[in-house]
């Protein structure tokens, strides 16, 4: 219930003051440490909101948050997701491609910049047992 | 392979959802949702704006503020905000061009740049919508100072393209004060802070210090912008007679990151 809120004032972060995609953050550490597919629906929706509170079209980024999950979740099988390269490498990309599919500016600047945070307050939930490092596994 | 499957099947009819929705949203058919979604978000979006749409260059001077006063300061912020509103609306009022009539007080309430308050946005989002008779392709000012155009409309938001965005251009006219030149051109935004006066001749003379207003491209259906509104001061020129244009650089007199309340031409 506590990441929900998060995310809606992260949402509503993104859509009025910042073009770093804090909700992608949010959503992202949430698929990385729960691999449950109510994430693709917490997702689809937290994109629908983004898209109506920053007047995109909507559905744009619901489908964008729902396909990067998918693929991040197919890794899973070949790839550790939760360590830390990976983290910063799949969150690199996914905000980049973001970005550029939003027409913001300085999108390398922005994806490097939400990697170090996604990676950050990984290591931080998982230091203080937010996230169990036992789901991890 | 379960868990797989659930994922992919999930996937899908999240996607396809997600397709069918960009679709009905860009046939205009999700209208009444977005618009009575702003009905609610949009209060809530100027809320959020304002606690963090900071001005940071006068970050210091409150710091300096201590715990004690804070119900004072709290006081002072709220009589100050009256008081900038004021000023801005009797600054625009007092301008006899754009026609006072014609404009429409909006505060914004949502302007997503890097950093809050520092960068410069990449668009507005205002709190008036087409219940205030607001359309798309409305230009918006600050005193006599062009900030951009109405793109999208919902019932009580809408989102303005800056004239520094990568997709804004228009014709605009290098004027210069001392000489009386008058030289045409095309103004495009490149995404950051400048904007850039191109399509100059060789031919015509344009200088450091020439003013940018705008030639007027308003629509039969009032669409566009009204003539002779500032763009920006030429800061540099440059020409090469390899070329078959000059361009200029553009400085608008604005800071799109910190202004809070603008002007819809409507008519």
């Amino acid at each position: 219930m506590i990441f929900l809120v998060i995310l809606f004032l992260l949402i509503l972060l993104e859509a009025s003051v910042t073009t770093i995609p804090l909700d992608f953050i949010a959503l992202f550490l949430m698929a990385v440490s729960f691999r449950d597919p109510k994430v693709f629906i917490i997702a689809f929706f937290a994109g629908l909101i983004l898209d109506i509170l920053s007047m995109k079209t909507i559905g744009v980024s619901s489908l964008y948050y729902v396909a990067f999950l998918f693929v991040l979740l197919m890794y899973n099988r070949k790839f550790e997701i939760s360590s830390t390269y990976s983290i910063i490498l799949f969150s690199f990309f996914g905000a980049f491609f973001w970005e550029i599919s939003k027409g913001y500016s300085y999108p390398l600047l922005i994806a490097v910049i939400t990697s170090a945070l996604t990676a950050i307050v990984f290591k931080f939930l998982v230091s203080v047992n937010f996230i169990n490092p036992k789901w991890l596994k | 392979m379960q868990k797989k499957n659930n994922f992919l099947y999930l996937f899908l009819f999240l996607a396809a959802i997600s397709i069918v929705l960009i679709f009905l949203s860009k046939s205009g058919k999700l209208g009444f949702l977005s618009g009575s979604a702003s009905f609610v978000s949009s209060p809530v979006e100027r809320f959020v704006w304002n606690i963090f749409n900071i001005d940071l260059r006068n970050s210091s001077s409150k710091q300096s503020l201590t715990d004690e006063n804070t119900a004072l300061r709290k006081k002072i912020i709220d009589q100050q905000n009256l008081s900038k509103d004021n000023s801005a609306l009797k600054d625009q009022f007092q301008l006899s061009y754009p026609a006072p009539t014609d404009l429409l007080p909006a505060n914004i309430i949502g302007s997503p740049g890097l950093i809050p308050g520092v960068s410069k946005p990449e668009y507005l989002i205002l709190d008036k919508g087409s219940k205030n008779n607001v359309k798309i392709g409305d230009a918006v000012v600050l005193k006599d100072s062009l900030v951009g155009k109405v793109v999208l409309t919902d019932w009580y938001i809408s989102k303005v393209e800056l004239v520094s965005n990568k997709s804004s251009s228009f014709t605009a006219n290098a004027v210069s004060y001392e000489d009386g030149r008058e030289v045409l051109g095309v103004v495009k935004g490149n995404g950051n802070e400048e904007i850039v006066l191109d399509n100059v001749l060789l031919s015509d003379t344009i200088k450091i210090g020439d003013s940018v207003v705008t030639k007027g491209d308003v629509s039969e259906k009032n669409e566009g912008y009204p003539p002779n509104l500032i763009v920006g001061k030429i800061v540099s020129v440059e020409k090469k007679d390899s070329d078959l244009f000059q361009k200029a650089a553009v400085l608008s007199p604005l800071n799109f990151a910190s202004i809070s309340k603008v002007f819809i031409i409507v008519k």
